[in-house]
């Protein structure tokens, strides 16, 4: 079963604890063999990752893991033991549910164990009584973790721990929280050098990466866990179909036939990719059936906490028909009674369509199911393209984040608070610590030593910090003097996750939920907005409130939640290339691509299906001007760069200005001016030559590091966003992390903080890992420019996403409209 | 996409009559009221990026010695004979040490001819500033017929009202792009002043019919439409 090497499996050798067989055997219940697997490595003293596309069995191998261990070595004398097991969980949500079922079993055991959680919602007497001594087994985020090791007692607190366990460690990877998670755990295994360290993760295509980021690159094991019999991808094929498909209307016309998929299950979870979706989705359900209006609910990460858990347990209970949800319910807790997934638009990635999946039918042996509806006809090839590679076992993969120095930052203020008490960190002992993990093995010494400066000066010596005061620094050992400074770190150390969130409340009192700042800021009073499955109405914005009424009025503002814009993966790109080089070669064996075989003609005859090895470009000229759209396929953030980079390359060739659109295909420019390109042109302006510097030429680079710097500052510590119930004092040194990006820029431009804004944009903004890997394969690819008579189904979604950015009111709609029935009469013809 | 700048030329002000005096709205978000050689500041908040370094905040220095720079630059250019801060002319009660105290003083002896007056606004807790500052430091509004000068923004039944407090930006928006400039408004019961602190945010402003907005980019004081006569 062991994917990890060539060890021999020590399964054979290990005794499983004769409690935990009957454990089993009472319930009926078979061990895996990857159960046996993982508590076997674990009493061998290994660490290791248990991966699963579904959350089948991972749990229990994990914590009986743990548990035998303790039973194999330490005598059970009743007494209970201190900490020993610690459990982190990437969502507060989910604590409570784990602390449950950790506890029950333990109690089944007759184990004298306590079995408690802490996050930040825990009371304050109980964190203070947990302060003196631990649980047996304690469950907490990432977060709270940290807040630990910023206190004195954090020595003697972990003293005895013998297992972490890191819940869904496939969610925290890619992410900051992920590596201050990183940090923490090298802190524990200095301080418990025999620590085992275990991981429970969906499947990604970088596992021993993975792995290695949980352990600190220490050896460890690779678990397979329990492979469902099957997972089934299909997709409702709406009866007609556009030629002339258009994102932006989010079409709730599948409607009908999704509530007839509703009506023949007990319990279905629907999918959406975004909150705005999944608001209109709620409402249109409730339009078609009103009589469900206690049966369907609505799940997503802006709602209230109480609102939400509220909906989990009513699933749980099997109370519900459906639950219109986005990722907010992809992680965690067991809803056996959901018989049916529905994903509402394209998954836009692999393992986030089996991750949904894998929601439905919980069991061991039985098939996993879901049923995908498109929201326009090209999602139906993103569909097949999503079937396929699940089917080849292709997963993306999740890159660990390296070298954050404002994750570094704030870790190092909070060592040296965790051992004020006992003079403090060393230097030397902190650097080895860090050094151990994977998110900073390669830190450069320059970049270690600023960090340092910038902890204990401000920043380096070059710039003037005068009266500057957070950590002490003395012969070589860092603490934190100041009581202020002290408290102020704690209270901002939970920030990492949270964008800045505003309150949406009633004018009479009483919490509907959060939203980004972002979306209210688009709105002025009277506006009215759909939230929580209500019409409501902005009446004013106080510091972080939106106080809000039931409208009155029917016309509304669809929020656009950041999220929205999903790129899709580049697994998922490299099939929808694959499906439309066999459409081209007329094999439509795949029921999506036959369905919109129609559009596909049009494109053909118009225009071209491309072909693997070609990139197609076409010139299209209207009223408007000269178009030209180009098909990457490089996913919607790649193209961003991309349109930029190409559209400045052009004007510097010929002066013309442009204005230019993108969606996960391609990119569209468009010029008023009476230019033409020619195809060598067209492919000079698409080199991977000078690439970095002619991106950050042609991009308003410092409007972007600014939007990537809102996290940095506050990660690093350089804003204070307040807390509730803060004195009013402290809003004295409250900033906007744009004016510290710009204080910063002018009189201190060495700051290595606003190196990272840079990369963090090229590289997550942009993606420019898949912007080159796009103009790399355009290199091998042949250029096939041709000029259609007008715009083809391929190039018209590209317009209507210009059109709609352009004209802000709803006029655009109508414009889109004519448009379509012009093209359709001309595709009839 | 964005705004084309204008390349070292002359910054460009603008000019808003109200109550039949001529005001000059300047690039450097300063108010100039030539007949009576007037320079109206608001919010300079002085010392600020200071109490964020003791909070430990890493802010360079800078702001306060490059705000004082474009004030004298501006008494410089106007050739004003008096200079009147409509409030928070500092970000907190400094502590007797603080380097920028200093410094204020020495600017001040080399501006000595200028009268220089403060309207104490909300953060300006204290009774006093150093006999250095050669400063008239006072609270409440202060009539400069037919103009009164306040902190906050008031009717007041004796004439328009110039005031600060508010730090007013306007957001603009262009495709993709959001802008977020500081600017003057004038309203029915006078003109806001943005902050002159390089090192201040600022409010969006929601703008009456009738009102005016001047917005700064870079040299330039332009006006824009306020979108609430639609």
């Amino acid at each position: 079963m062991s994917d990890g090497g060539g060890r021999p499996a020590p399964e054979t050798a290990h005794a499983v604890d004769a409690r935990i067989e009957g454990w089993f055997a009472d319930r009926g219940w078979q061990i895996f063999d990857f159960q046996r697997e993982t508590w076997a490595a674990c009493a061998a003293g290994e660490s290791g990752l248990i991966h699963a596309p579904t959350g089948t069995g991972k749990t229990l191998a994990a914590w009986f893991a743990a548990v035998g261990d303790w039973l194999n070595r330490a005598e059970d004398d009743g007494i209970t033991p201190g900490l020993t097991v610690l459990w982190i969980t990437p969502l507060r949500a989910l604590a409570a549910d784990t602390t449950a079922h950790l506890a029950a079993s333990a109690a089944e055991l007759g184990l004298n164990w306590t079995v408690e959680r802490r996050t930040g919602d825990t009371a304050s007497s109980v964190k203070a009584r947990q302060r003196r001594r631990l649980p047996s087994a304690l469950v907490t985020t990432p977060e709270s973790l940290a807040l630990l090791l910023s206190y004195a007692e954090h020595e003697r607190l972990f003293a005895s721990l013998d297992v972490v366990v890191v819940d869904e460690w496939h969610e925290l990877l890619s992410t900051k929280r992920g590596v201050a998670l990183e940090l923490c755990l090298a802190r524990l295994r200095a301080l418990r050098p025999g620590l085992r360290t275990w991981g429970l993760s969906a499947t990604l295509a970088n596992l021993e990466q993975a792995r290695d980021a949980l352990t600190g690159g220490a050896p460890g094991r690779l678990v397979r866990g329990m492979t469902p019999a099957a997972t089934h991808i299909d997709a409702l094929v709406p009866e007609t179909i556009e030629r002339f498909p258009w994102a932006g209307h989010l079409g709730t016309r599948l409607v009908q036939p999704v509530i007839e998929a509703l009506e023949a299950a007990e319990s279905t979870l629907l999918f959406t990719n975004t909150r705005a979706q999944a608001e209109l989705w709620h409402q249109a359900i409730l339009r078609a059936r009103p009589d469900w209006l206690a049966r369907v609910a609505l799940h997503h990460g802006s709602l209230d906490r109480a609102l939400r858990e509220r909906v989990e347990a009513m699933i749980a209970d099997g109370q519900l028909a459906c639950v219109v949800a986005t990722s907010s319910l992809d992680l965690g807790v067991d809803f056996s009674p959901v018989d049916q997934v529905i994903q509402i638009g394209s998954p836009k990635g692999v393992a986030r369509l089996l991750q949904r999946a894998g929601r439905s039918g919980h069991r061991p042996g039985v098939a996993s199911r879901i049923l995908c509806v498109p929201t326009h006809a090209f999602e139906l090839v993103e569909i097949a393209a999503a079937r396929r590679k699940a089917l080849a076992g292709e997963i993306e993969a999740r890159e660990p984040l390296t070298g954050a120095l404002d994750v570094l930052a704030q870790h190092i203020v909070t060592r040296a608070l965790g051992s004020s008490a006992r003079g403090g960190v060393s230097e030397q002992a902190l650097h080895a610590e860090v050094t151990a993990t994977l998110a900073y093995r390669d830190l450069g010494d320059a970049a270690w030593q600023w960090t340092l400066d910038f902890v204990t000066r401000g920043g380096t010596a070059l710039s003037a910090y005068p009266e500057f005061r957070r950590v002490d620094r003395v012969d070589g050992r860092l603490t934190v003097g100041d009581r202020r400074i002290a408290r102020r770190h704690r209270m901002t150390m939970g920030t990492i996750t949270s964008d800045a969130a505003m309150s949406v409340k009633w004018l009479k009192g009483g919490r509907i939920g959060t939203v980004e700042e972002r979306f209210i800021a688009q709105l002025t009073p009277g506006d009215v907005f759909l939230f929580s499955g209500r019409l409501l109405e902005l009446v004013r914005v106080r510091e972080l409130t939106a106080y809000v009424r039931a409208a009155r009025r029917r016309k509304r503002h669809v929020p656009r939640w950041a999220g929205g814009r999903l790129a899709i993966s580049g697994t998922l790109a490299d099939a929808i290339r694959g499906l439309i080089e066999q459409a081209r070669d007329g094999d439509y064996r795949e029921p999506e691509l036959a369905a919109i075989r129609g559009l596909l003609e049009v494109q053909r005859q118009w225009s071209a299906l491309p072909g693997a090895d070609e990139l197609l470009v076409e010139h299209v000229t209207s009223r408007e001007g000269r178009h030209w759209f180009f098909y990457p396929f490089a996913g919607r953030l790649a193209h961003e760069g991309l349109s930029a980079l190409v559209a400045w390359r052009l004007a510097r060739m010929h002066a013309a200005t442009f204005r230019f659109s993108v969606n996960d295909y391609g990119f569209e420019l468009v010029t008023r001016s009476r230019v033409e390109f020619s195809a060598a042109e067209l492919r000079a302006a698409l080199s991977s030559e000078n690439l970095i510097d002619d991106l950050l030429a042609c991009l308003n680079a410092a409007e972007l590091s600014k939007r990537a710097f809102r996290d940095i500052a506050r990660i690093a510590g350089l804003v204070f966003p307040g807390y509730p119930g803060s004195h009013k004092s402290a809003r004295q040194v409250q900033a906007s992390s744009g004016l510290v990006y710009d204080v910063l820029a002018r009189y201190d431009a060495d700051n290595l903080l606003l190196d990272q804004a840079r990369r963090e944009v090229l590289e997550r903004e942009l993606e420019l890992g898949r912007l080159r890997g796009a103009l790399d394969r355009i290199d091998g690819q042949s250029l096939r420019l041709v000029s259609p008579r007008r715009l083809t189904p391929m190039g018209f979604p590209l317009w209507v996403e210009r059109v709609a950015s352009q004209v802000s009111n709803e006029s655009w709609r109508d414009r889109v409209e004519r448009m379509t029935v012009q093209l359709e009469k001309a595709a009839d013809r | 996409m964005t705004l084309a700048r204008a390349e070292a030329a002359e910054p460009e002000h603008a000019a808003l009559d109200i109550a039949g005096e001529r005001l000059i709205l300047r690039a450097d978000r300063s108010v100039y009221w030539p007949r009576t050689a007037t320079l109206f500041v608001a919010d300079t908040h002085f010392g600020k990026a200071g109490v964020f370094r003791r909070h430990g905040m890493g802010l360079p220095q800078g702001t306060t010695d490059a705000d004082l720079a474009r004030l004298g630059a501006a008494i410089a250019a106007t050739e004003a004979s008096r200079v009147v801060v409509l409030g928070d002319f500092v970000h907190a009660p400094p502590a007797a040490d603080e380097p920028w105290l200093a410094r204020f003083a020495a600017w001040r002896a080399g501006h000595a001819g200028v009268d220089f007056r403060v309207l104490r606004g909300n953060h300006d807790r204290m009774d006093a500033v150093p006999a250095a500052f050669d400063v008239d430091w006072q609270a409440g509004a202060r009539l400069e017929a037919p103009f009164v000068c306040r902190h906050e923004p008031a009717h007041d039944p004796r004439g328009p009202v110039l005031a600060g407090h508010l730090h007013p930006v306007v957001v603009l928006r262009d495709g993709g792009e959001r802008l977020r400039l500081p600017a003057f408004w004038a309203h029915a019961e006078g003109l806001v002043l943005p902050a002159f602190s390089s090192f201040a945010g600022g409010a969006a402003v929601t703008p009456a019919a009738g009102d005016r907005l001047f917005v700064i980019g870079g040299d330039r004081v332009i006006e824009v439409a306020t979108g609430a006569d639609r």
